[in-house]
């Protein structure tokens, strides 16, 4: 037999002067089960957390009614006070006298019955509550990493060093992202490979962390503590145990495709290792390339490797990761110039982006460091056009912070090795932070070989060929028409979130902005986070950024990581979730697509649908989807709603 | 041991619901022999007045089929239950009310005069026949048409229209063996068809559809679940227990085993997941979609009006 | 004809994260709030069954209101897309049985829109004032 008590708080002067509490007492004194009505004149304070906690314990009550503010404010407080006395806290309900009554129904009688209805339905609902209790489960302190970038890497390590498992889950067949592929990088002119490579010798080797290539994350489960995530790890088709990184496959392979890590610029075979330096030193298999994979019969690779590394037969790998927080550190791509055909790249053949000149100009790139026209000859007028499809509602509204600084950096090391070369640099405003840029900018000013030439809005210049030669038209900022001549015009095009990181962010159900980021730091003071409890961004995924600031970012998110997601920590599962009575489920299915959390599992053999306690959110929309009602949603359940609709129409 | 006393009567039925009872074949012979039919009026000569005869509770068992619609079957039912010590309610309408519960979407009163418009052909003087006067003695309309235990309590219930042969068999066997069925039991599944469906290997969890395809529209795959094909089956809220047999004549399912146990209104637990199977939320995919199940009531209630939430059409006035 | 003094009978469902929140806040703002609404608090809009509509008509409410977050920004991603539908599909079915379909209204409320919790209610106020009882006595 239920014993309710119905408490009612006078709410300072806020209810009490809007209500007749004698009437209101009265009516509850009726209702079914209910052997106790108090008053306080504010139930929330200490003394009136107290008096509750005594009140209850002396009637011997198992349920509790609060007459009082909204929910909102004091469930947890009221439930706290349950939990004191011995009752499980999920026995309480709540009736909103307060902001849904007192303070909206001004006439007193009109207000009084409400509060009238609203206390039987509160009464009627708590006896229907049952005793709830929070599942614990313990926290996986590991970590899964998107993406081995500078961001990427960096947190990886950092992690790795304090002991966290760590998986690093990288598409490409190599690490490093885009920065391995550079080599002077501003400010100090330092050798990009020189400064990552010891350091990405230690990440790929380090124990904790296990490193995916040539993987993307298929599905992703959970939430903080306790994700599932699968990822598929494509078959390399070559032994990583045994191979050299000779390149004998490579000289062999018939095969020619464009190099994607040298666009424009070179060609590389079917099997084929990334780039020079790119680490680790395997070969691969392109199966987009390959002649076996388009039915015809060679083998060339596999008679010519002298370690015997070369594994056809090899299948993708579909792995599940267990992980309590993911980093997202997908990096970036560049614009593709081709969609602002005003620029005729790729159509005229000395139109290069600045991503090309990088490759262009490294000692180790297909060029060996020379900078040539597309005829062959050293160009000895370059022109810089900055951004290109950036700061242009047309096109991607943002600025990349990084391109005015690079093509400083690209013009200082220009004019250093090729003598007798003038650059002029098309730009509307520069964007150069901190005290290099400006030094920088200074020296390069001064020069008569350099010219600093200002549109009057960015994206607006055009570049065609006239005559055979190549000529960049713009406006400047008198609005006048002019042009000038040059041999090579480099394009410095808008970064945008990285073009996989679409599939990932659809796995994830997160939002992207138009120009690909993902959507982090909406939060002032939270610039990693994305508003979902352990999922966060680093680096340039999140927005366009220079090196220190991903790895600044790469060390953020450790922080993060290490503060908020604690080895042994216990979390509690919110036990309002859904149920699936096994009886009454006749495996009809038509509520496991409704799930967005993945939480409705099929179990093919037996033919229901269970519920992943993990997953659900307990919103309740597959149990009103269910047309044999055999879904419930605890402390939401049809019969605690009916009670609660019937009670407030007929009192 | 004396044999169990049977009776077997209609109310306002069709008549299905009797020759269901012939649907047990041979088996048939051998239960008759287990019990004495006392009352049974499609088979033997019996009155009313041998009914009003015998002592309270001296029917074992009385299978009561049809729907109560007017005074006479409101009277019938009360003398049964009284003269039964169970009473079984046998077929939709007695369960749920039937198709004839369907006549909840209009008022007695709009009832007849559409039946007997004036003039009409079946009567003199035109307009309805003046019903529980003198000089017509017919049962006069109930306001509503009900189910059975919304005017007696009923002790089992042989859902279907016409029940398939194997819940009348459990249920005659049961009252054979002496075990008489009480609470409400109910003579087939608990689950709802999908569960016993021979084609449920063929259901998939993301079929989503735009509009529903009408019966005529098409000639359909006989090893494929219908909501793959674009045709509503309320298999999926429609208690199971009869082997699928409308499924078996490539017919999709109607509803007349009424919604699965525990569910009170077949609609709403129709339109629940009717909504989960629609593709698209904009207006005017859910207009289309709308408009490709007329006559929403007849469809989702055909066999339950009575005993939904709203039992039928809501009247503001009186007839 | 309006009928200005009946004042009807409303069953609101409200989600915990934007609707219920707008409710509070329109309590916090001191706005008017028809007397005849009575909430329930549900987590999600898409939590609201077909069947609790029809129980609430079944048990004498004039009309019933759901009210959700806006589409797409659902605390649960879309169940606010699902009590749309069922609302349609309801409304479809609440014609045969003689409630006129505008008796049960689906609106979005975001947390701070306090005034339109307030002109929402009012409006539907009006509707059924306009519609009379759904059952005269």
């Amino acid at each position: 037999m239920a014993r309710v008590g119905i408490y009612l708080c006078d709410c300072g002067p806020n209810i009490v002067g809007a209500l007749d509490m004698d009437a209101l007492a009265e009516s509850a004194r009726r209702g079914v089960g209910v052997v106790r009505v108090g008053r306080h004149e504010l139930l929330c304070s200490p003394e009136g957390r107290a008096f509750l906690a005594r009140d209850i314990v002396e009637h011997k009550l198992d349920r509790v009614v609060i007459g009082g503010c909204s929910p909102k404010e004091h469930e947890a407080t009221f439930r706290g006070v349950l939990l004191e006395t011995g009752l499980n806290p999920y026995r309480l309900q709540i009736a909103n006298l307060r902001e849904q009554c007192a303070w909206t129904v001004r006439e007193r009688d009109q207000a009084t019955r409400l509060a009238q209805d609203l206390l039987a339905a509160a009464a009627a609902r708590v006896l229907r509550h049952e005793a709830l209790k929070p599942r614990e489960y313990t926290a996986v302190p590991d970590v899964v990493v998107v993406g081995a970038g500078i961001a990427g890497m960096h947190a990886a390590l950092a992690l790795a060093r304090k002991d966290r498992a760590v998986h690093l889950v990288e598409r490409l067949p190599c690490v490093g992202g885009k920065v391995a592929l550079f080599e002077d990088v501003f400010p100090g002119m330092e050798c990009a490979s020189c400064v990552l490579d010891p350091w990405m010798d230690e990440l790929l080797h380090h124990e904790g962390i296990q490193v995916h290539l040539q993987a993307e994350v298929e599905e992703l489960l959970g939430f903080k503590g306790n994700f599932t995530v699968r990822i598929r790890e494509r078959a390399r088709y070559v032994d990583e145990e045994a191979c050299l990184g000779c390149g004998a496959c490579a000289e062999a392979c018939p095969v020619e495709v464009p190099d994607p890590f040298n666009p424009g610029l070179a060609f590389r075979r079917a099997v084929y290792l990334p780039y020079p330096g790119a680490l680790p030193h395997l070969a691969l298999i392109d199966p987009a390339a390959c002649l076996r994979w388009r039915g015809q019969d060679c083998s060339t690779c596999e008679e010519v490797c002298p370690f015997d590394a070369i594994r056809y037969g090899e299948e993708d790998r579909v792995i599940e990761l267990r992980a309590g927080a993911i980093v997202l550190a997908t990096g970036f791509d560049l614009y593709d110039p081709s969609r602002s055909p005003q620029y005729g790249y790729p159509r005229i053949h000395d139109v290069i982006t600045a991503f090309e000149l990088e490759r262009m100009m490294n000692a180790s790139g297909p060029t060996g460091g020379e900078l040539r026209c597309r005829d062959g000859r050293r160009p000895s007028r370059i022109g810089f056009v900055l951004c290109v499809g950036s700061r242009n509602p047309a096109t991607n509204r943002h600025c990349s912070e990084v391109c005015c600084r690079y093509t400083l950096k690209s013009m200082q090391r220009i004019l250093a090795s090729c003598e007798g070369t003038a650059v002029t640099v098309f730009h509307a405003d520069l964007h150069l932070p901190g005290r290099e840029a400006q030094d920088l900018y200074r020296d390069l000013v001064e020069r008569p070989d350099v010219a600093f030439v200002r549109m009057d809005k960015p994206d607006s210049a055009r570049i065609d060929v006239s005559e055979g030669r190549l000529v960049v038209r713009f406006r400047d900022e008198g609005c006048r028409e002019l042009s000038r001549e040059v041999d090579l015009a480099v394009l410095a095009p808008a970064m945008l979130g990285a073009a996989g990181s679409g599939k990932l962010a659809d796995a994830l159900h997160l939002e992207r902005g138009a120009a690909g980021f993902f959507d982090a730091g909406k939060t002032l003071l939270d610039p990693v986070g994305t508003g979902r409890d352990g999922v966060l961004v680093a680096g340039c995924a999140g927005g366009a950024m220079d090196i220190p600031g991903a790895a600044a970012q790469g060390l953020a998110v450790t922080g993060r990581i290490q503060a908020d997601l604690v080895p042994g920590e216990v979390c509690r599962l919110d036990p309002v979730q859904a149920v699936v009575d096994a009886d009454r489920c006749s495996g009809c299915g038509l509520c496991e697509g409704l799930c967005r959390y993945g939480a409705l599992e099929w179990d093919g053999s037996e033919r229901r649908v269970t519920v992943n306690e993990v997953l659900c959110r307990g919103c309740g929309v597959c149990a009103a989807a269910c047309p044999s009602g055999a879904i419930r949603c605890l402390h939401y359940t049809d019969e605690q709603i009916s009670s609660e609709v019937t009670a407030l129409l007929n009192g | 041991m004396s044999k169990p006393k049977l009776a077997m009567t209609w109310l306002s039925g069709c008549g299905g619901c009797e020759e269901s009872i012939l649907d047990l074949g041979r088996d048939l012979t051998g239960l008759l022999e287990q019990v004495c039919v006392v009352y049974w009026p499609v088979a033997l000569d019996a009155r009313r007045e041998d009914l009003g005869r015998m002592a309270d509770g001296e029917i074992t068992a009385c299978l009561v089929n049809g729907a109560v619609r007017t005074e006479e079957d409101l009277e019938t039912a009360r003398l049964l239950r009284r003269k039964s010590r169970v009473v079984l309610a046998h077929g939709s309408c007695a369960h749920l009310g039937g198709v004839y519960g369907l006549a909840n979407l209009s008022s007695v009163r709009e009832i007849l005069d559409r039946s007997y418009p004036t003039p009409s052909v079946s009567t003199e003087r035109g307009g309805a026949p003046a019903a529980g006067e003198a000089e017509h003695p017919l049962p006069k309309l109930l306001e509503r048409v009900f189910s059975l235990d919304q005017v007696v309590k009923v002790d089992a219930v042989i859902p279907g229209c016409p029940p398939a042969s194997n819940g009348i068999r459990d249920a005659l066997s049961a009252v054979v063996g002496g075990r008489l069925p009480t609470g409400g039991e109910v003579f087939a599944e608990t689950r709802a068809l999908c569960d016993t469906c021979p084609r449920r290997e063929t259901r998939r969890k993301d079929t989503r559809v735009r509009r529903f395809k009408r019966f005529h529209e098409g000639s359909w795959d006989p090893e494929v679940c219908f909501l793959e094909q674009g045709l509503l089956c309320l298999g999926p809220a429609t208690r199971g227990g009869c082997e699928a047999r409308c499924i078996r004549a490539n017919v999709p399912c109607r509803g007349c085993y009424g919604p699965v146990e525990g569910v009170r209104d077949a609609g709403g637990a129709v339109i629940g997941f009717v909504a989960s199977l629609l593709e698209d939320a904009a207006p005017e995919a859910l207009e289309s979609a709308v408009a490709s199940l007329p006559d929403p009531a007849g469809l989702f209630y055909r066999y339950s009006l009575p005993s939904s939430l709203l039992g039928g059409r809501l009247r503001k006035e009186d007839p | 004809m309006r009928m200005t003094d009946f004042e009807p009978r409303i069953i609101g469902f409200l989600c915990r994260w934007c609707a219920y929140e707008g409710a509070d806040e329109a309590g916090r703002k001191r706005l008017e709030v028809p007397p005849g609404l009575r909430t329930v608090r549900v987590l999600c809009s898409g939590r609201v069954d077909p069947r609790h509509v029809l129980e609430a008509f079944a048990a004498g409410a004039d009309g019933v209101l759901i009210l959700g977050c806006r589409i797409g920004e659902c605390h649960y991603r879309d169940g606010n897309v699902q009590a749309l539908k069922r609302v349609v599909l309801l409304q479809h079915v609440m014609d045969s049985l003689g409630i006129e379909p505008e008796r049960l209204v689906l609106a979005w409320v975001a947390a701070g829109e306090a005034e339109r919790f307030a002109d929402v209610t009012a409006e539907m106020v009006q509707t059924l004032q306009t519609l009379g009882p759904l059952r005269r006595v």
